[in-house]
């Protein structure tokens, strides 16, 4: 056993586990799994005990789990500061406090607030700007989760190749979701539709999908559109809807899901004709992935990390050309028409066994040991 | 294999035969007690066919007084089973102990599965949700009910509208729910009014999630409480209401599981399969 290494898990406790959430779980998962490291999990200066760790885990949301954390502040369980001193710390977002811990490390999702600021709020440009620089001046090590997002850290703030481990993403998807999924494909044949999936952002560019069928208004006759994500900022999904009735397009061709269980998320997206990924930026693209491990032919812009992720499945297109999309969707529907049937279930376990969350722990681990 | 939730090895195990025609194995599978439900795998030999947590409400359980009914499980391709020339096996996919085993031979002469339907987006995400979500809210009343009981009206209201509305019970709907109800029953009450109300109309387009879900709020310790008092109303119903109700559930119905109950599977089955398993 190691000297206490502590991991940073305010992510937990959103309501609504999306990309970040999802990382942070998968590390925490694994971390708790490690006896070979004495892992404390801290909330800002309160740590928490593993049981509540292991029922955040559970129950997959941070809503319950926030009364007991209420609690726990109360009762003044704060990080000794001698022991931090001399102690490691990962932390799995933007810091909430910094240079309590002797040396910090921090994952790095994206820089788009600086690099499209167009798409964010003022608050989280300003909630960004007040802190990253900072954030990246007291760590010794950063794990980008991309390429691209290490190339931005270069660029942008200097960070030396050498201080940073790139760490692989995962997927942790629940085989009877994904048994339930095909279930229903083998008895049912499912209206043709495609998925766009992410948070409803402008970021996420759903609106070159809308302008798309404004030019081509028989797709929307061929295939249902559907919107799988949660509501997210700047009022993009009214912006949509308004699009959709300016483009022409029948109410009942477009789908808004708003935030879906991951068991509704896994069978939406293997019973799609194909799937579509417009997003301007993007730190990796966890959505692609998903997809391409069920088999799913992906329309994908070509820019940030998205061409990382699976590209022996997608068709890629320059996110501000509709004619590039044009075409990409175009051979992503002829392509889609030529497959064989859906992959079966071991095949797609084996695939889900190469995407697996070990990797991007065994990334942090080394540098916790080291 | 890998799995996302943690699972429980299955103690109390039943197929229910009137599925199987149809290429579907539906009954229910539940642990000794906790909070994690179980996992099946239907395997034609080393190749595993389809994956099912028992996570979904059972009326069948519900009858047993298991779990208040959350361990029903709906498994399919008994038909791509067969078609792989093997005889088919259901395991629990912690203990990897076989449930039940089929002769090929036998099963090919009875399964005979529909021809497929069609399916449009809106009932497809019908099904899935309605896998392990609440179908009746008489599935779920029971833990707000318990919660009344164990920790006031108060907190079961509280919870209730995180369940119901998705947010913090306000001053006025405390006040004017606390005031109606007399005692920790009023919780029915109190939910017959909130699903009344043109808020809940608004917000309720997707189906409530069940105990296995995210976002189910109630303590799941609740599943392991088998004590019913002789006064207790579980009410039940097919159009989501709860005002009506059955009799009260006689008390010596409802028993809690010996510890011991994890050391063997009860199998209950009227389908054929091997002698040597039951």
């Amino acid at each position: 056993m190691t000297a206490p290494v502590y991991l940073e898990v305010c992510a937990l406790f959103e309501e609504q586990w999306t990309g970040i959430g999802t990382v942070v779980a998968a590390v925490t998962k694994q971390a708790l799994a490690d006896p070979s490291i004495d892992w404390r999990f801290i909330y800002e200066t309160v740590e928490l005990p593993r049981a509540l760790m292991e029922r955040l885990l559970e129950e997959r949301t941070g809503a319950t789990a926030r009364t007991t954390f209420a609690e726990r502040i109360w009762e003044h369980e704060h990080v000794p500061y001698a022991e931090a001193a001399g102690a490691r710390a990962v932390f799995t977002n933007i810091k909430p406090m910094r240079g309590l811990f002797g040396q910090e490390a921090m994952i790095v999702y994206d820089l788009s607030p600086i690099l499209t600021p167009q798409f964010h709020n003022m608050d989280t440009i300003n909630h960004f700007a007040n802190r990253f620089r900072a954030d990246v001046e007291s760590s010794v090590h950063f794990f980008p989760i991309s390429k691209a997002t290490r190339d931005d850290l270069e660029t942008y703030f200097g960070v030396a190749r050498a201080a940073t481990s790139v760490v692989p993403m995962g997927i942790d998807m629940d085989l009877g979701s994904l048994s339930l999924a095909q279930q229903v494909a083998r008895t049912h044949q499912v209206e043709p539709y495609v998925v766009i999936l992410g948070t409803l952002e402008p970021r996420k560019n759903g609106r070159l999908m809308l302008e798309y069928l404004a030019r081509n208004p028989g797709f929307v006759h061929r295939f249902k559109v559907v919107f799988i994500g949660r509501n997210g900022w700047l009022e993009e999904r009214e912006r949509l809807v308004r699009q959709a009735e300016a483009a022409g397009v029948p109410r009942d061709r477009i789908v808004f899901t708003g935030y879906v269980s991951e068991r509704e998320k896994v069978g939406l997206l293997y019973n799609a004709t194909f799937c579509i990924y417009p997003s301007f930026f993007e730190g990796y693209g966890l959505p692609i992935l998903e997809a391409a491990v069920l088999g799913k032919l992906i329309v994908c812009s070509n820019t940030s990390s998205m061409p990382e992720v699976a590209p022996e499945q997608c068709f890629f297109f320059d996110p501000g050309s509709i004619l590039e999309f044009s075409r990409a969707v175009g051979l992503a529907e002829k392509r889609a028409l030529q497959l064989r049937l859906p992959l079966a279930l071991p095949e797609i376990a084996e695939r889900l066994a190469h995407h697996s969350w070990e990797p991007c722990y065994a990334t942090i681990r080394a540098w916790a040991l080291a | 294999m890998i799995q996302l939730t943690a699972f429980a090895a299955v103690s109390t195990f039943q197929v229910e035969a009137g599925d199987v025609p149809s290429g579907t194995l539906r009954g229910f599978a539940a642990p000794a007690g906790g909070p994690r439900p179980c996992a099946l795998v239907l395997a034609a030999g080393p190749e595993a066919i389809a994956v099912a947590q028992a996570g979904g409400f059972s009326p069948e359980a519900r009858q047993c007084n298991l779990r208040l009914g959350w361990c029903g499980f709906t498994v399919g391709g008994l038909a791509q089973g067969l078609a792989l020339g093997r005889d088919l096996e259901l395991r629990c996919m912690v203990s990897d102990r076989v449930l039940g085993r089929w002769d090929a031979a036998e099963l090919a002469a009875i399964v005979r599965p529909p021809p497929r339907t069609w399916l449009s987006v809106a009932d497809l995400r019908v099904r899935l949700q309605a896998e392990c979500g609440c179908t009746d809210i008489s599935q779920v009343l029971p833990f707000a009910q318990e919660l009344a009981r164990s920790r006031g009206l108060r907190a079961a209201l509280a919870v209730s509208y995180r369940y119901l509305l998705g947010r913090e019970v306000d001053r006025l709907g405390e006040t004017q729910y606390l005031t109606k109800a007399a005692d920790a029953e009023g919780i029915a009450a109190c939910w017959a009014a909130i699903m009344d109300s043109e808020e809940f109309r608004y917000r309720s387009q997707s189906m409530l999630p069940g105990p296995f879900e995210p976002g189910f709020p109630f303590p799941l310790d609740t599943l392991d409480a088998m004590f019913v008092s002789a006064g207790d109303k579980i009410p039940t119903s097919t159009e989501n209401s709860i005002d009506q109700r059955t009799p009260p559930i006689e008390a010596g119905r409802l028993r809690r599981r010996s510890p011991d109950a994890n050391d063997h599977v009860r199998m209950v089955s009227s389908f054929p399969m091997f002698p040597g398993d039951q």
